[in-house]
């Protein structure tokens, strides 16, 4: 183990832990535990959830896919950048103001219905274990890149699984969603300082942007692939042009790797899936207020533009820099071919080399395995309030005191730590190793296909639609999983044409299919009794309103002491 | 909303689960039944259900820009060389300026644009507050 790597897992745990520790929950509260007393400023809870939200696929994966793909690498960054746009048009405030501890919990009350709500809890934990098993891989590759070394006897992969994994688990189990939440909004700043320096580096050495694409473009687009007599020889394969069949594909034009249906159908798949995504989504009962849920996810827009707009910038800066700096460098000409890496997923550890040595490697590291752990963080707790609040409370022991209820939290938060863990190194068997990069960007896919599929249209309609009701969510929330995973499962199995990338990303299929069985259904039930004290609680203000005066009460009696 | 959880201890059974708001009651912000009405504007299910459809309203109409914009760039790219040819802004092609940071700028302009509307529409339809002015109550908004 270098001594980078011995500083990098270092400052890594000493600002997990110490977060965590100063940040500690103050008492046996669910509220406190799931929701950190509702009383998470804007700025922080913008930043938890940019932390929460950008993983290691956000991080690693969108300069990745611009450096492999050009343009249509960057349809990743417009799809999660574009998520939150219906989030705040449609979903932010009424979700706050209706108040409660999941996104399961939400449509149970709002519906009124027990099935709603279990139906519910199991969508939710597909789309959990569907986002957390490529969170647990990408700590295990960014232990294998930094460390190289297992302990106890296991391989350095499932040690790094198992240690970034359980580091999380602990950390969340006892931190709750107080600690969770400083923890994301730290290593949000984090993350965004290590690309803000990154870009400033490159910049400063004399990267131009836009003459970087003009001159990438003169020559065909073409990425190494393995092949040769043994299937072991790295050689470069021109990529197909899928917009403008027929003519070379280039890194500044879109086609190197959708279709215009594809396109498409990646940034529905991926913009609506945002809104259907229980750890992010939770963040939002944090809130104060429904008016600060929505300022909030202003400054997330914000934030994730930038955010996205720099790693963009740098995936076509390694695919400028990379050729010319091979030259003098060995460990660089061990990672490519004719000047291209094999792994797209190096573009930017590789970048922090070449500009900041070790040093560099070692933020860009720590930057990538803090991506991964706050993501894991937050889809643990959201598994452990519908685990803990959905079933247990509601289910099997309704009479908990507050006291048991916070400890299934932290049980079903370890329980879902080791199934993810196990599954990831599972799913790791060296046979896997040049698919791998392939599976994480996959699974994530996944996630958002179920969540954008079954989950956002269901929570649409009921803050939209009064006639909403049980059967038709049900029925709605039925359709959209079973119809996502049968098209995603499908995709696999086809020759790659426009059919293959619709299954692949279905969301634009089955999202409206979704929307007319929720219609259908509920137009030939009865809605559920209450209607209008919900519609009361979720498009109200008076709820606001009493907690912004409380709030200036509580700080006027500060003042004044 | 009942506050049944009101006074509880962390030891004391609840007859049901309570709702986060019913928590809240233990906590610093009280649930909604648990103060005085006195001196509060509630809102009434008729006020709601007209704030509900102008929110309605506001939200759809940027949707759908938002839908038009993300769905003009294969549009584009299918039929206007221009879209991709031509060079505007350090040598880029207008699409490769929307996909690599345009189109989260107008993202950022649409969620602005739309917080303050929603927060003027509330301001206006809302707790009584039928004389604040639009834009210093929009400007709280996003303070």
């Amino acid at each position: 183990m270098t001594s980078t790597a011995v500083v990098t897992l270092a400052a890594v745990l000493i600002i997990v832990l110490g977060v965590s520790f100063i940040s500690r929950p103050r008492g046996p509260s669910t509220v406190d535990f799931y929701l950190a007393g509702q009383r998470v400023g804007v700025m922080t809870n913008s930043w938890a959830i940019c932390g929460d939200y950008l993983s290691a696929a956000s991080f690693l994966g969108v300069a990745a896919a611009v450096y492999v793909s050009g343009l249509d690498g960057a349809w990743y960054a417009v799809g999660f950048a574009a998520g939150f746009v219906p989030v705040l048009l449609l979903i932010a405030a009424p979700l706050r103001r209706f108040g409660e501890f999941s996104l399961a919990d939400f449509l149970g009350r709002r519906m009124d219905s027990d099935p709603v709500r279990l139906a519910s809890v199991g969508v939710v934990q597909l789309v959990i274990l569907c986002y957390l098993v490529p969170q647990s891989v990408g700590g295990g590759i960014t232990w294998e890149l930094l460390v190289g070394q297992g302990l106890l006897g296991l391989s350095p992969y499932a040690t790094g699984v198992l240690l970034s994994t359980a580091v999380v688990a602990v950390v969340v189990a006892f931190g709750g969603m107080r600690g969770t939440t400083w923890n994301q909004a730290v290593q949000f700043l984090l993350l965004f300082a290590a690309l803000v320096w990154l870009a400033v580096v490159v910049t400063a050495d004399g990267f131009r942007y836009g003459e970087a694409v003009q001159s990438l473009s003169e020559a065909p687009l073409a990425n190494p692939t393995l092949g040769g007599a043994d299937g072991q020889e790295w050689t470069l394969t021109e990529e197909t042009n899928h917009m403008h069949p027929g003519e070379p594909a280039l890194f500044g034009e879109p086609g190197a790797r959708y279709g215009p249906l594809g396109q498409v159908a990646l940034v529905v798949t991926l913009g609506l899936g945002t809104a259907g995504l229980p750890h992010v989504m939770n963040r939002y009962f944090t809130s104060p207020t429904g008016k600060a849920a929505r300022t909030t996810t202003v400054w997330v827009l914000v934030l994730i533009g930038a955010f996205y707009a720099m790693a963009i910038m740098l995936g076509a800066a390694a695919r400028d820099i990379i050729p010319d700096a091979v030259a003098g460098r060995p460990w660089l000409q061990e990672l490519t071919v004719d000047g291209v890496l094999h792994t797209p997923e190096h573009a930017l550890p590789v970048l922090g080399r070449i500009y900041g040595e070790q040093t560099g490697l070692g933020l860009i590291a720590a930057a990538a395995l803090i991506a991964a752990m706050s993501t894991v963080a937050g889809l643990l707790l959201a598994s452990a309030a519908t685990w803990g609040h959905d079933v247990y409370e509601r289910h099997i022991n309704p009479r908990a005191t507050q006291r048991q209820a916070v400890w299934a939290g932290r049980i079903t938060t370890l329980l879902g730590a080791a199934l993810a863990a196990g599954l990831a190194i599972a799913l790791r068997p060296e046979a896997f190793a040049p698919a791998m990069p392939s599976l994480v960007a996959t699974m994530v896919t996944w996630a958002f296909a179920v969540a954008g599929s079954a989950l956002t249209p269901v929570l649409v309609l009921a803050i939209w639609w009064h006639r909403t009701t049980a059967a038709g969510s049900l029925a709605g929330l039925l359709t959209g999983a079973t119809l996502s995973v049968s098209m995603f499962m499908t995709a696999g199995l086809i020759e790659a044409d426009w059919l293959r990338e619709l299954l692949a990303a279905p969301t634009l299929v089955v999202a409206p299919i979704t929307v007319a069985v929720v219609v259908l259904v509920s137009l030939r039930t009865r809605a559920p009794d209450g209607v209008q004290a919900h519609w009361v609680r979720m498009h109200g203000t008076a709820a606001d309103r009493r907690a912004e005066r409380m709030a200036r009460l509580t700080r006027g009696g500060v003042d004044a002491r | 909303m009942k506050p049944s959880s009101a006074g509880s201890t962390p030891e004391s059974p609840h007859p049901r689960p309570p709702s986060a708001g019913e928590h809240r009651a233990g906590a610093d912000f009280p649930a909604d039944s648990d103060f005085p009405s006195d001196n509060e504007v509630r809102d009434t299910p008729a006020e709601v259900d007209a704030a509900f459809r102008a929110q309605r309203g506001v939200a759809l109409a940027y949707f759908v820009v938002f839908l038009v914009l993300v769905a003009a760039f294969p549009v584009l790219t299918m039929t206007l060389q221009w879209w991709t040819q031509a060079r505007v802004f350090g040598d880029l092609s207008p699409g490769f300026v929307a996909a690599a940071g345009g189109l989260y700028l107008v993202f950022a302009i649409i969620g602005i644009a739309a917080a303050r509307l929603s927060a003027s529409v509330e301001s206006r339809m809302l707790g009584g507050q039928h004389g604040l002015d639009d834009d210093s109550a929009a400007g709280e908004e996003l303070k």
